[in-house]
């Protein structure tokens, strides 16, 4: 230890410390250091958990689309900087945009090598109001009666308030519309595809009378190629619209985990909602 | 300047590799928890051990498909199974008409949460996941469950909803097939003028047993196979949360299932 200089008489320095009290000091540093490097090391390590429990607790994620309810649907379009997260604009995918300007729709089945088909559809003229509040009140009229009589699109309802972002956008009814339909179109569907079943076995039926053999034969390809083609035609169009209220369902929420909607795709809904009419 | 010595720091550095080695070493209180009801063997016989926990409660042998809300407002199907595995099916198509039906299941049915279900489940999904590629969704589905994929009975999990998937689509289209030939005999009724009144009130007597005892019969049969496919992967898990049998009743089974093969 060094010698100090001597003291003026009105300036006096401190008495050193005996060796304990310096060890006891040092230790005292020492971990406060190691608690402040632990808390800084925790802190890197999962820097978002803190700000992630928030969101979920309060229920509203970060990446609902704000269009619907500031300015029109097409308003989310480019306006991704105003939320963290995903960009909701991504949402808003070409056929979405086309089904909100009322525009026609084109669907290109691709059914083997060298087949092709082209649907061409349109929405209703309503569906441009499509996650407008005007849109929502019409919603929830049109789906009153089947969610107070079939206790299975009820169960639409009960899904869609478990998921914070559907029950947090004030838009759960424009939702359960879609979802209604899309039930119902599923069905019909189901029927259609099963007549096309009774209907090639008619025809089958036909062409086992036919004499010649190798006609017959002939004959029982075709019916089977063209039949195989027209289910799996129809089997693409059910799948291309519940593809299709997927992403109508995401432009409304923002988000839709799978889960989620794979829970309202097994609903199979009684009867369609009344039809909204259009403006 | 008080000037720490070497022993000072190499102490100091020594408390913080301690302090951070405890940390590493003390899982989260949520992990613990999530470790805590894992079985604590991996191998087939703790899993069965394990699993067999929940079914130490008798699993129940009944279910009741109601038509309406409640019962007595519709059609209504009991269905029970014995000691033997005979299963009861008593179809309550009106007030006064009952139709019982018993069913002798497939012999491996009865050895749901065996390791030979397992491994005879494991293998029908390999043979028929390049045809029928949705078994992936009930796969991926069943493996966000963690009870499912900790009781090292996954396949047979699989199975159970591939069966019933396999089996609501067949009851759909016996159910439109039903409808095409009750429209048929009535139009055959209509559009035939040389049957005599005996004639026409069979085939009008057809055409209602159709539509009212198998039609009745195909839909209890059809929101049974629902309830069945509930119940027995209850028996297989222990629990099925909803949101769980909600995504496995979403998925699409285009043919129709063969029965399990005996390893």
């Amino acid at each position: 230890m060094s010698q100090r200089p001597p003291s003026s008489p009105t300036l006096r320095l401190p008495e050193p410390n005996p060796p304990g009290v310096r060890h006891r000091a040092l230790w005292i540093l020492l971990i406060f250091v190691a608690v402040a490097g632990l808390f800084w090391w925790v802190l890197r390590r999962n820097p978002s958990s803190h700000s992630k429990s928030t969101v979920q607790m309060k229920g509203f994620p970060s990446n609902l689309p704000s269009g619907p309810r500031n300015g029109g649907p097409l308003a989310s379009v480019g306006r991704g900087h105003q939320v963290p997260g995903p960009d909701p604009a991504r949402k808003v995918d070409e056929e979405v945009a086309r089904i909100l300007r009322g525009d026609y729709i084109t669907n290109i089945y691709t059914l083997s090598s060298n087949t092709t088909m082209v649907e061409e559809g349109q929405y209703p003229p309503i569906f441009r109001k499509f996650g407008t509040e005007e849109f929502e009140t019409l919603a929830k009229a049109a789906c009153e009666k089947n969610l107070t009589r079939d206790p299975f699109a009820a169960e639409y309802l009960e899904i869609l308030e478990e998921h914070p972002a559907a029950r947090d956008s004030g838009r759960i009814y424009s939702g359960i519309y879609l979802l209604l339909c899309m039930g119902c179109d599923r069905s019909e569907r189901y029927q259609i595809q099963h007549n096309m079943i009774l209907d090639r076995e008619e025809k089958v039926e036909n062409a086992n009378k036919i004499a010649e053999l190798e006609l017959r034969e002939q004959e029982l390809r075709s019916i089977r190629y063209f039949s195989d083609s027209e289910i799996a035609m129809d089997r693409l169009k059910q799948q291309a619209q519940i593809d299709r209220t997927k992403r109508l369902l995401e432009y409304l929420y923002g988000d839709l985990p799978k889960a989620v909607f794979q829970r309202l795709v097994s609903i199979e809904p009684a009867q369609p909602p009344d039809r909204i009419p259009d403006p | 300047m008080i000037k720490p010595s070497p022993t000072l720091w190499m102490s100091g550095l020594f408390l913080i590799i301690v302090a951070v080695a405890v940390w590493r070493l003390i899982p989260p209180a949520n992990q613990r928890t999530l470790e805590s009801d894992q079985p604590p063997a991996t191998g087939p016989d703790a899993a069965v051990g394990a699993m067999r926990k929940p079914s130490d409660v008798a699993h129940p042998r009944k279910r009741v498909t109601l038509w309406g809300q409640i019962a007595g407002q519709g059609p209504m199907l009991i269905s029970e199974e014995s000691d033997s595995g005979l299963v009861t099916n008593t179809y309550e198509v009106s007030l006064t008409k009952f139709i019982v039906r018993v069913v002798s299941p497939h012999p491996m049915d009865q050895r749901l949460g065996s390791l030979d279900y397992e491994t005879a489940a494991k293998a029908d999904f390999e043979r028929h996941v390049t045809t029928e590629t949705n078994l992936l969704e009930i796969k991926a589905i069943l493996e966000d469950f963690p009870t499912a994929m900790a009781s090292q009975r996954l396949y047979s999990g699989i199975r159970e909803a591939y069966v019933a998937r396999a089996r609501i689509r067949q009851l759909r289209d016996e159910g439109y097939r039903n409808s095409d030939r009750v429209i048929r005999l009535r139009q055959e009724r209509l559009d035939n003028d040389s049957l005599t009144d005996a004639q026409r009130k069979k085939l009008a007597d057809e055409a209602t047993k159709l539509l009212e005892e198998e039609g009745t019969i195909i839909d209890l049969d059809y929101r049974d196979a629902g309830e069945r496919l509930k119940q027995r992967l209850t028996r297989l898990y222990g629990e099925l949360p909803k949101a769980v049998y909600q995504r496995l009743m979403s998925v699409e089974i285009y043919e129709p299932a063969e029965p399990l093969q005996a390893p």
